[in-house]
């Protein structure tokens, strides 16, 4: 997945030069909270959030407040790099660029909704979460065994687990009855932390 | 995972007739963007964010001056600009769910609570580490984006796949696809060299969108 993917393309933006005023209207109006700020060739010169200009007074221009140390990705970056960026950062949004023009914008609401699709927030199954060991082949072993059962697996995410040996896997499955599922997976030896369907 | 095992506990809170200037100094010195809001008893009467609060204060270009300025914020309590119709979830919901529920609702934290007692809060920014350990965007391996279609078994092949190989998934993630017959896959894959596992991709027929070193 790449930011060229989920981003807001042609982002609404703000003159360097239009007050504090009309930025604040501007982000009530679309419902966003982060402008570019761009001068008169439209190059990107900022970035300014609705926290800066609610500090500001109304008829200060916004290149006064704006965040002149703007980060940027291109259309290329993978997506889990922009969300690092904006992790490390502190910062919730990132200016899009394709050869020094702004084509986009990405924001941490984007990625927010791609964590609801990744675990299957949306779609109804047994929910399933297990400690399985870090060994090769374990992912495998798992998504075979529910094939076999003839399940559907809707969304599958694994993170790290208690100590290096071991990492917990989430899996969403449609078409297989919990109590089936949970009995397979303890023969191939996960330990599971907890099962609803939802 | 459960909000249980990231929410923060034992979360900053505020009373609820402490006046804003104060609550803002509170979220200052600790960093964080909204603070539940707790009556005499000590039970949730409402959440305030930094934002309620910067709009509740006057702006800079009043005509009032720095100390009728300061009396008024000093005078305005918390319990004035709060949201009292506070959503909040037990510690064993799962983590997609108060994802699912901010999202929603467009609010940026919930307060945890357990037999009516304020245990922790969620907040997007733990959602979004999350989402960072889901795809392994601190790990490094060889990322591959592939279409795949939508059916039963699919996954246990690419897996198998991969294993065979020797390989090591370090993250995988399922995305939704262009329509509904087919599902995009991003994978992270240590100890397998790109081209082999490319050329086992192509020979269970599916299409590499994306390859890059990471």
């Amino acid at each position: 997945m790449l930011v060229v993917e989920r981003m807001t393309p042609n982002p609404v933006v703000i003159a360097a030069d239009a007050p504090v005023e009309q930025a604040l209207a501007i982000i009530e109006e679309r419902k966003v909270r982060h402008l570019p700020v761009v001068d008169e060739g439209e190059n990107l010169v900022g970035v300014v959030s609705e926290k800066e200009l609610l500090r500001a007074a109304p008829d200060v221009a916004v290149r006064q407040v704006m965040t002149r140390q703007v980060i940027t990705v291109t259309e290329y970056t993978a997506l889990e790099e922009a969300a690092r960026i904006m992790a490390d950062h502190k910062i919730s949004s990132l200016p899009v660029m394709r050869h020094g023009r702004l084509v986009g914008i990405i924001t941490e609401t984007d990625l927010f909704r791609i964590f609801l699709e990744l675990l299957g927030a949306r779609e109804h199954g047994v929910r399933l979460t297990m400690l399985v060991p870090e060994e090769k082949g374990m992912l495998a072993n798992l998504t075979g065994e529910i094939a076999r059962l003839g399940g559907n697996i809707l969304a599958l995410g694994t993170f790290l687990g208690e100590d290096p040996t071991n990492r917990l896997v989430t899996v969403k499955v449609a078409d297989v009855p919990a109590g089936k599922l949970v009995a397979i997976m303890e023969a191939l030896g996960m330990e599971i932390v907890d099962v609803r369907e939802g | 995972m459960l909000v249980r095992e990231r929410m923060s506990t034992q979360p900053v809170t505020i009373v609820a007739d402490t006046p804003i200037t104060e609550a803002l100094r509170v979220m200052r010195q600790h960093h964080v963007r909204r603070l539940p809001v707790l009556d005499a008893e000590g039970q949730l009467v409402g959440i305030v964010s930094e934002k309620d609060l910067l709009y509740a204060s006057p702006s800079p270009a009043t005509s009032l001056s720095i100390y009728e300025m300061h009396y008024l914020l000093s005078r305005l309590k918390v319990s004035e600009v709060m949201t009292t119709a506070v959503i909040t979830i037990p510690p064993d919901t799962p983590l997609e769910e108060a994802a699912r529920i901010m999202a929603d609702h467009k609010i940026g934290g919930l307060p945890v609570l357990e037999e009516g007692r304020l245990v922790g809060i969620i907040t997007e920014t733990d959602v979004f580490e999350l989402l960072l350990e889901l795809l392994g965007a601190r790990l490094k391996g060889l990322r591959l984006t592939l279409e795949i279609p939508e059916r039963k078994g699919e996954m246990a092949r690419l897996t198998t796949a991969i294993a065979r190989l020797g390989g090591d998934i370090l993250a995988l993630g399922t995305f939704l696809g262009d329509d509904p017959t087919t599902a995009v896959v991003t994978v992270k894959v240590a100890d397998v060299p790109a081209e082999a596992l490319l050329a086992a991709m192509r020979d269970l027929g599916l299409e590499i969108l994306d390859v890059r070193e990471i």
